[in-house]
């Protein structure tokens, strides 16, 4: 048995050859269409133009209106507070509806740089897109449930109120009513539960609390989603503040702009978007604007249009009790 | 391990040599005509009956197992409504509960078993000789598509903790090393395999093809190679002896089947008197919730906590690093002798990643997420190489100096 591969005749051996070397050539070509099978059409493809204007409603299908919001706002002594969670701007995108009473939130002057303190209610108009009731002194703000670190959604990322301090945080230094940099805000944190990350309501749209005793790992403020009221007291969604950081998820990759303008023009792809609402389009919002309450019809706010004009999109509050129990 | 040092009652204390020509796996055939291979079941000495020898087998058992369970399973499962669909399999099908969990179970088996069976030809020193450098490598391979097929399986379900682990995952890919060397094309290429245009059925779709077909075909053909070559080279810990051999019809053959119905019989058991609960749908608001993932994830989401320096320079490159080491265990062990003694810094390095492993995975779950300070992370790392290297050179000692009074 010393036959071995030297003694098969050249021609066969070149002939061989000639097959592999064709059959590589030919994979290799078809392997080009496999691009194309793995990256679907619309992969890259926006959902929508820009973001929707949407309005907030119940489980059953009825608007929800600022005041019943108002009965779920959490003070300073409060323990615990049902979360009201909606998704924005697509499906699958859950954003946290908080109510805080007892508070004007307003444009911080600067990133807060020092100080464990709430910002205190100052004399400048509300913040940007937050919804401020001065009757009850109350202030509605949307903040994106998406965790800019890594991503975690509710209820790993969680609003805990200013005498609620989840034991994730206890680990790491911060007390209930304690004092210095082991202080736990008056109107607490939202804290992520996955990797430590912490933002401060009160602080609106620059939200990232990194002062605290352990450093948050997260880079960005969660973004602010801008909220409107209508004469009915409805609430609707409309948007994200500019000046804050994008959803991560809508950061377009690579180079996109995480601050700034072109947070409004990123990329709204990968998704499912939100449904379509039957209700006619109302014909003003009121709004903050950074210095007064603006009433203006919903075609000036840069919202998705089709054909050039405004589409309402519904989008469902829940919340882990109470009447609008439910999942986002 | 006993074997091992026992060993120096067979002839050789040293180890085979390494056999890099892969074209002497055929021309190993006598008896056959040039170019033929053949698949061989050898006969093996009553030596060979052993639990440590056997280890390989039950990783092999569950593999199976899992294959067939899973396709039990592949009936039910809907990725348009993965939560509802899983939920159905536990309320509504037949057994489903025990299929269900006991392909849960199985899969914890299965890292446990492939860890042990590691672990064992890293003490034993069985990477060494003939074409076992290459079974090791292939080993290591079919490690990694272990677990990242039991991430994925466990991803399936739409749990909250399990979508939380594919968002990071994503993230993690486009931030740590992976995004910011690789072109962002190529990123995003990698992420559509993944998770398609995103949307759940795609993404579902996706994550299904690559559990039940990609990997698994994968898997179990470089199972098949790893097998043969395992078969080629033979026990690493004996030589063929004349006369003593025991054939492999029907004693292996009946061993094997016998130790692999004891494993699915104990799997059984277990799914059946604990049957598992299923987490928390992904959606669903129920405060409280601690994200602690899978107990085979957390000794990696811990080594990102401790890592010290931030994520991206220090966690993922760590993991890089780890990895790199055991694909290059056969070819760093330069020890010449056979024993675990005898090759102190290999067996401490075993050591090490067994505590590490296990405090990391302990930690991981009664701390997951939260970022631990340096001092800490290094007093953990110097204490853990203390308790390792110490003990191993002083038993080295203590046998030498036996040895010596003994002559």
């Amino acid at each position: 048995m010393e036959e071995s591969k030297e003694n098969i005749p050249e021609p066969e051996r070149r002939a061989f050859l000639k097959g592999a070397g064709l059959s590589v050539a030919a994979l290799m070509i078809g392997g080009l269409s496999i691009e194309r099978f793995a990256v679907p059409k619309d992969r890259s493809v926006p959902v929508m133009d820009n973001f929707p204007l949407a309005i907030l409603e119940d489980p059953s299908g009825s608007p929800i209106t600022v005041s019943d919001v108002e009965k779920y706002a959490a003070t300073t002594t409060t323990k615990t507070t049902p979360i009201l969670v909606f998704n924005y701007p697509l499906q699958d995108e859950p954003t946290f509806l908080l109510a805080l009473k007892g508070i004007k939130i307003t444009t911080p002057k600067t990133t807060p740089s020092s100080g464990f303190n709430a910002v205190s209610p100052g004399t400048n108009a509300p913040m940007d897109g937050i919804i401020y009731d001065s009757a009850h002194n109350t202030s509605i703000i949307a903040l994106s449930g998406i965790c800019q670190h890594l991503g975690c959604v509710p209820p790993f990322l969680d609003y805990h109120p200013g005498q609620n301090v989840p034991f994730e945080s206890e680990l790491v230094g911060y007390k209930l009513n304690g004092t210095g940099a082991s202080k736990w805000p008056d109107y607490g944190l939202v804290y992520c539960k996955c990797h430590g990350s912490q933002f401060n309501p009160v602080w609106g749209g620059r939200n990232l609390y990194n002062n605290g005793p352990a450093a948050s790992p997260a880079n960005h403020s969660l973004p602010q989603i801008m909220l409107a009221t209508d004469s009915n007291g409805y609430i609707y969604a409309y948007g994200i503040n500019s000046s804050n950081a994008v959803i991560r998820t809508h950061l377009k990759y690579p180079g996109g702009e995480t601050y700034g303008p072109g947070v409004k023009s990123e990329d709204l792809t990968g998704g499912t978007s939100i449904v379509k609402s039957s209700r006619t389009v109302p014909s003003s919002i009121n709004y903050y604007n950074g210095t007064s309450l603006t009433s203006s019809g919903p075609t000036t706010l840069g919202v998705n249009q089709i054909s050039s004009s405004v589409v309402l999109y519904k989008t469902t509050v829940v919340s882990n009790s109470g009447a609008w129990k439910g999942s986002f | 391990m006993e074997g091992i040092i026992l060993g120096d009652k067979m002839d050789k204390t040293e180890y085979e040599h390494n056999e890099y020509d892969l074209t002497k796996l055929i021309k190993e055939e006598k008896d056959l005509p040039a170019g033929s291979y053949k698949i061989g079941f050898k006969s093996v000495t009553s030596r060979g009956y052993k639990i440590d020898e056997w280890t390989g087998a039950w990783v092999a058992t569950a593999l199976i197992y899992q294959i067939v369970s899973g396709i039990v399973l592949f009936y039910y499962y809907s990725q348009v409504n993965p939560y509802a669909s899983t939920q159905y399999m536990i309320n509504n099908v037949p057994f489903g509960h025990i299929i269900l969990t006991s392909h849960l179970y199985m899969a914890y088996a299965m890292i446990a078993l492939v860890y042990f069976h590691m672990m064992r030809q890293w003490f034993v020193g069985s990477y060494k000789g003939k074409w076992r450098w290459l079974q090791w490598i292939l080993g290591v391979v079919l490690f990694l598509l272990t677990i990242l097929t039991a991430i994925l399986g466990y991803m399936l379900a739409n749990t909250a903790i399990a979508m939380a682990a594919l968002h990071i995952g994503i993230l993690f890919m486009q931030r740590s090393v992976l995004g910011r060397i690789l072109p962002g094309a190529l990123i995003n290429w990698i992420e559509a395999i993944l998770v398609g245009n995103y949307t759940t059925t795609a993404t579902f779709s996706h994550l299904l093809a690559f559990h039940v077909a990609v990997f698994t075909v994968l898997m179990l053909g470089i199972f098949a190679v790893h097998f043969i070559l395992f078969e080629r080279s033979g026990l690493a810990s004996e030589k063929a002896e004349k006369g003593k051999m025991i054939p492999w019809f029907p004693t292996n053959l009946l061993y094997a089947t016998f130790s692999a119905i004891i494993l699915v019989g104990v799997i059984i058991i277990f799914s059946a008197v604990f049957p598992q609960k299923l987490l928390l749908a992904y959606g669903s608001l129920e405060y409280g919730t601690f994200p602690v993932p899978d107990w085979y994830i957390t000794p990696i989401y811990k080594l990102m906590d401790v890592a010290g320096y931030g994520l991206g320079t220090g966690g993922v490159p760590l993991v890089i690093a780890i990895v790199i080491f055991l694909f290059l265990i056969p070819f760093i062990d330069k020890y010449h002798k056979k024993g675990a003694l005898e090759r102190p810094w290999i067996t401490a390095f075993g050591i090490y990643f067994i505590m590490g492993l296990s405090v990391m995975t302990v930690w991981g779950y009664s701390q997951p997420g939260l970022s631990q300070t340096r001092l800490l992370t290094e007093y953990m790392w110097w204490a853990m190489t203390l308790v390792t290297f110490l003990p191993i050179y002083a038993m080295r000692f203590a046998k030498k100096d036996g040895e010596e009074i003994g002559n």
